[in-house]
């Protein structure tokens, strides 16, 4: 049976249809232009160290009441504004907010000088050498440290692998573990199919547009929802807004260090060492059974990039006594970005990390 | 409640149909040694065109492009020797520092920020 509307009901209906489609005409035009784009990465901070590309920031606060200063650890395959987008979806902005004294590391845009470096130069030799810059500029005798994706397994390496270093709680989000569930990603990887070094161009690094192109293949017709998604909400200023910040993010990655990518498809896609907790780094074996702090592992259930069957794992291979995991119904990003993120899932995070931090 | 409209109901289905058989054929093994071809093809290729470019430079007596790389790949790996050096510099200082303070009080607690050493 054909719906039929009343006449007023229709006359609204025209409206409505009318003023979106003025509305999809000034956004398309905004949008091709390149107009309109909100600026990111406002949250005020300060770079309070720096070593050759990486930066360490501290975000400005004067509402501080956590004692214990929360160090965010970012991947090294995209840029770390993914923590701090527009004001009020911000993952620093929120925190900062919190009561916290939030640190986040930006490792920079590799190049032929950080083409050498390994996983010990992030794990080993950074990190700790961070670490001591919080506690020094903080007075604060250790720092609980949060990382994501790859900065997650960063974080556990360098966590396992130095066990004297000042951390209060680890916090890993969105890390992989077992590379049997990583996709196409570590599959491609595998002995007679693509090797790592093949991928590496005359920089010695593994270009951004390959990286990029990994991720994509993960959704091959992710691109073309998303612009199917924009041309429905076109007219919606808030959702144009919004894909224009992701769609720019997802895009901005950046080339990844040759000899880490290396160790990572060798150890990590092809031996899958990470599953079994023990990895070989820096001449010994780094067991993730030596990570004895709280430990937090947050699962996104909807996470297409790091499956919750890839981290799920996480939770038995450490050491600590204290040990939880926080599932979460989220994919990749949204664990941090967006309004639900914002009203649930962070606060959730930020429960579990103020339990574990002295007060100011 | 949200209208879908039939357009996008339209492509809605047909990704349905689409996107499964995509990600079967990127997850296959033919598809990830073909990658694996295409990438050391395309190695291969940029690899000979630099070899070209940089005979053809070196002979105007002008460095290449893969010249300058190369130089700060090597920078790249003295700095972090360096760098590995004086870590290694510092932890031994502590160390001794920690252990003078050791003989001369035993009682007492170590001085300075104590003797962790990183690993190496």
């Amino acid at each position: 049976m054909a719906l039929v509307l009343a006449p007023d009901e229709l006359v609204a209906r025209i409206r409505r249809d009318t003023e979106r489609n003025v509305l999809r005409v000034r956004n398309g035009l905004k949008h091709l232009a390149g107009v309109g784009s909100p600026e990111l990465s406002r949250t005020p901070k300060d770079t309070v160290w720096q070593s050759e590309k990486v930066q360490l920031w501290r975000y400005q606060s004067d509402r501080r009441h956590i004692a214990t200063p929360l160090l965010f650890v970012h991947s090294l395959v995209s840029r770390s504004y993914v923590f701090d987008l527009v004001p009020g979806n911000s993952v620093v902005e929120t925190m900062r907010d919190r009561g916290f004294d939030v640190f986040l590391i930006d490792w920079g845009v590799p190049d032929e000088l950080e083409a050498g470096n390994t996983l010990e130069t992030y794990a080993d030799d950074y990190l700790p050498e961070i670490v001591d810059v919080v506690t020094e500029l903080t007075g604060q005798p250790d720092v609980n440290m949060f990382g994501y994706c790859f900065g997650g397994v960063l974080a556990l390496l360098s966590v396992a692998g130095n066990t004297d270093m000042p951390v209060r709680s680890l916090a890993v989000q969105a890390t992989p573990v077992d590379f049997r569930h990583m996709g196409p990603m570590a599959s491609m990887m595998q002995e007679g199919r693509v090797e790592p070094s093949d991928l590496i161009d005359a920089t010695g690094n593994v270009p951004a547009e390959v990286m990029r192109n990994s991720f994509r293949v993960l959704k091959p017709t992710g691109d073309i929802t998303g612009y199917v998604n924009l041309w429905q909400h076109l007219w919606n200023d808030d959702f144009v807004a919004a894909h224009q910040t992701m769609t720019q993010w997802a895009n901005d990655h950046i080339p990844f260090a040759g000899a880490a990518f290396v160790q990572t498809g060798e150890l990590f896609a092809r031996q899958n060492r990470l599953a079994t907790g023990r990895v070989p780094l820096g001449g010994r074996i780094v067991d993730l059974a030596d990570i004895t702090v709280p430990f937090l592992n947050i699962v996104g259930e909807k996470d297409h990039i790091v499956p919750p069957e890839a981290t799920g794992a996480l939770t038995k291979l450490v050491g600590s006594a204290e040990v939880e995991e926080l599932r979460l119904p989220a994919g990749h990003v949204g664990l941090v970005v967006g309004r639900t993120a914002q009203r649930q899932y962070l606060p959730a995070m930020a429960n579990w990390l103020e339990r574990h931090s002295e007060p100011a | 409640m949200i209208e879908t409209p039939p357009w996008r109901q339209g492509y809605d289905a047909l990704e349905r149909q689409v996107a499964p058989r995509v990600e079967r054929l990127v997850r296959s093994e033919p598809f990830a040694v073909a990658v694996g071809v295409m990438a050391r093809l395309q190695r291969g290729v940029e690899a000979e065109s630099s070899r070209f470019t940089r005979r053809v430079l070196h002979r105007l007596n002008l460095p290449a492009g893969t010249d300058v790389s190369r130089i700060l790949n090597e920078l790249g790996q003295l700095r972090r020797q360096v760098t590995g050096l004086t870590t290694e510099l510092e932890d031994t200082r502590a160390e001794l520092a920690t252990a003078t303070a050791r003989d001369r009080e035993p009682a007492s607690k170590g001085s300075g920020r104590g003797s962790r050493t990183r690993a190496r």
